[in-house]
């Protein structure tokens, strides 16, 4: 049987979000049905308030709601220093440690030819640009730990070496209280490569 | 010297079949076996099962099905999913392999699903030697690779890991190369990808020579006991680029032009491959029949060896109908160079008369007939 035409129209929206198949965007599209019309207007509204309200932070290119985001208008927060991560999400995760006291610079997404991610696509050139003023002193590269993540590390390294700006790479090794019997290969194998003298 | 007398402790490292339960897989429907210990024999008529039984215990083992690199075909043909799972011993560990009604194979162990089927590797160490092997000998070069790559991983998981970003990153080089046939690409990019080929890819090569180092002998001897007179020599052919990270990436360095050409990367340790000689004559182009047969054997029963010294322990050993294609006296020697060292064998033939009694006389006997096993 054929679903009416605006159901299905609404199921092959919802489809186009990442993460869901036909199976959950049809249980998503019969959960809105079932909501009250103040719900579903509120939904929309904020989608759409989102998407005008939001925009990326011009210095660090994060979503942000000004030209410039909260901590980039942070006065305390130290100048020299930026990390340089791929996707707005890992940019929470550091900031919830409270550890990390300078500035941040994100990517959009790293190098991935296989799905035609070139430089272009993401905000190299912006983190470029941002070296000029000759304030920051060191770049923490702290992309993901994958095959991608790596190449993409080594690829801004490359840039950024002949600017003069001292390039660092986040180590990797055991998760802290993690057990050796439970980590994987991979992990330990790293482990014992980038051992440290006591 | 404790080891030696406390026979537990050095048997600690045995790891045993226990149980094999097959649902859907291949002609069987549903099918429990208790796997009998040291050596049982699988009889039956042709297409009764046999073969695919090993299949089963193999795809456990290595993730990979004998006879065919799609998964979905060990789906019996009136089923939507299958699973093959197996009960470990001494552990009672259960490791398993579903394929869904959608969507790829599940590998996992006691019921937590892993994140690759190759991660099952080296869990149940088993060798098979089979029909399935020939092309080790008389095909192409990606069948030695897989040989390689299937027995260095199960003895050591960081070389399926290494392995595996060495495939994605040559993948995403390649792609680039494509993509460098229509467009500019800035040349800091190709290096980032060839990096990280460089290194892994150096590991990958350092590890398939030590590997080899141990492979070639034990398989050139094997070979002897197997053929009497005829000399079987193996060596790695040339490995464009060397062994250490820095020569490999200058090696993919001076390539890019001519892959960019080409659309495809032209060297690196997905190219390698390794010469099998008889007397001085190549097997793959000159080899007999007979030779091409025997020279597949000897590499699986050097594995055998290998696997036994480098862990301790044999692996289970899995043997289809090749002893009935060789005469008496192969048979034994085969015998005596794999049979007789293993704590857990599976041998498959159509009639226990074409198996000599020496062997028939110490195994378990197990008919298999309409997808059925039954005791004798």
């Amino acid at each position: 049987m054929l679903f009416a035409k605006p159901f299905a129209e609404l199921v092959g929206e919802l489809e186009k979000l990442p993460g869901i198949g036909p199976k959950s965007a049809q249980r998503l599209a019969y959960y809105l049905l079932q909501q009250s019309d103040g719900q579903v207007s509120a939904l929309v509204t904020s989608i759409i308030k989102a998407k005008k309200d939001l925009r990326f932070c011009s210095s660090c290119q994060n979503i942000s709601e000004a030209d410039q985001c909260p901590i980039c208008l942070d006065g305390a927060r130290d100048q020299s220093l930026l990390c340089v991560v791929a996707e707005s999400r890992d940019l929470y995760a550091i900031e919830r440690a409270h550890e990390f006291k300078g500035r941040y610079h994100v990517l959009h997404g790293l190098l991935n030819p296989m799905e035609g991610v070139g430089p272009e696509r993401l905000r190299v050139k912006e983190l470029l640009s941002r070296l000029e003023s000759g304030m920051v002193q060191e770049v923490i590269l702290a992309t993901n730990p994958t095959i991608e993540g790596d190449a993409t590390a080594m690829y801004l390294a490359k840039l950024l070496k002949p600017l003069g700006v001292k390039v660092t790479r986040l180590a990797h090794g055991m998760p802290i209280g993690g057990e050796l019997d439970y980590a994987d290969s991979a992990t330990l194998m790293s482990a014992i490569e980038y051992r440290r003298e006591m | 010297m404790i080891r030696d007398v406390e026979k537990p402790t050095s048997e600690a490292g045995l790891t045993l079949l226990d149980k094999l339960k097959l649902l859907n897989f291949r002609c069987f429907h549903h099918l429990e076996l208790n796997v009998p210990e040291g050596l049982s024999l699988f009889t039956g008529q042709n297409a009764s099962g046999k073969t695919t039984l090993l299949e089963a215990i193999s795809y456990i083992s290595t993730g990979k099905l004998l006879r065919s690199h799609r998964d979905r075909d060990a789906v019996r043909s009136d089923e939507t999913h299958c699973e093959v799972s197996g009960i470990l011993s001494p552990s009672q560990t259960e490791i398993s392999i579903q394929i869904p009604e959608v969507g790829k194979k599940v590998a996992s162990i006691n019921k937590m699903s892993l994140p690759k089927a190759s991660d099952l590797l080296g869990r149940l160490p088993t060798t098979s030697i089979t029909a399935f092997d020939l092309p080790l000998s008389q095909g192409d070069p990606a069948s030695r690779r897989m040989f390689l790559d299937l027995e260095i991983g199960a003895l050591q998981p960081s070389y399926v890991h290494k392995l595996a970003i060495y495939k994605r990153a040559l993948e995403q080089r390649n792609s680039l190369l494509k993509m460098a046939m229509q467009t500019v690409i800035d040349q800091d990019q190709f290096e980032a990808w060839e990096f990280a080929m460089a290194e892994s890819g150096s590991y990958v090569r350092q590890q398939r020579q030590v590997y080899f180092a141990k492979l070639a002998p034990l398989a050139s001897s094997a070979y002897q006991e197997i053929a009497k007179k005829e000399i079987l020599s193996l060596f790695l052919k040339e490995e464009e680029g060397g062994l250490d990270t820095e020569s490999l990436q200058q090696a993919f360095a001076l390539s890019r032009s001519h892959d960019m050409r080409r659309g495809s990367t032209s060297l690196g340790p997905h190219r390698d491959d390794f010469g099998m000689e008889i007397d001085g004559k190549d097997v793959k182009n000159y080899g007999s029949q007979g030779q091409q047969r025997s020279v597949a054997i000897a590499l699986k029963a050097g594995s055998f060896q290998v696997s036994r010294e480098t862990s301790g322990t044999p692996p289970l050993l899995l043997l289809d109908d090749m002893l009935s294609d060789l005469d008496e006296y192969r048979r034994t020697a085969l015998a005596a160079l794999v049979i007789n060292q293993s704590h857990q064998a599976l041998l498959t033939c159509t009639e226990a008369s074409s198996v000599s009694n020496h062997i028939v006389s110490r195994a378990s006997e197990l008919k298999v007939s309409n997808g059925e096993v039954t005791w004798k």
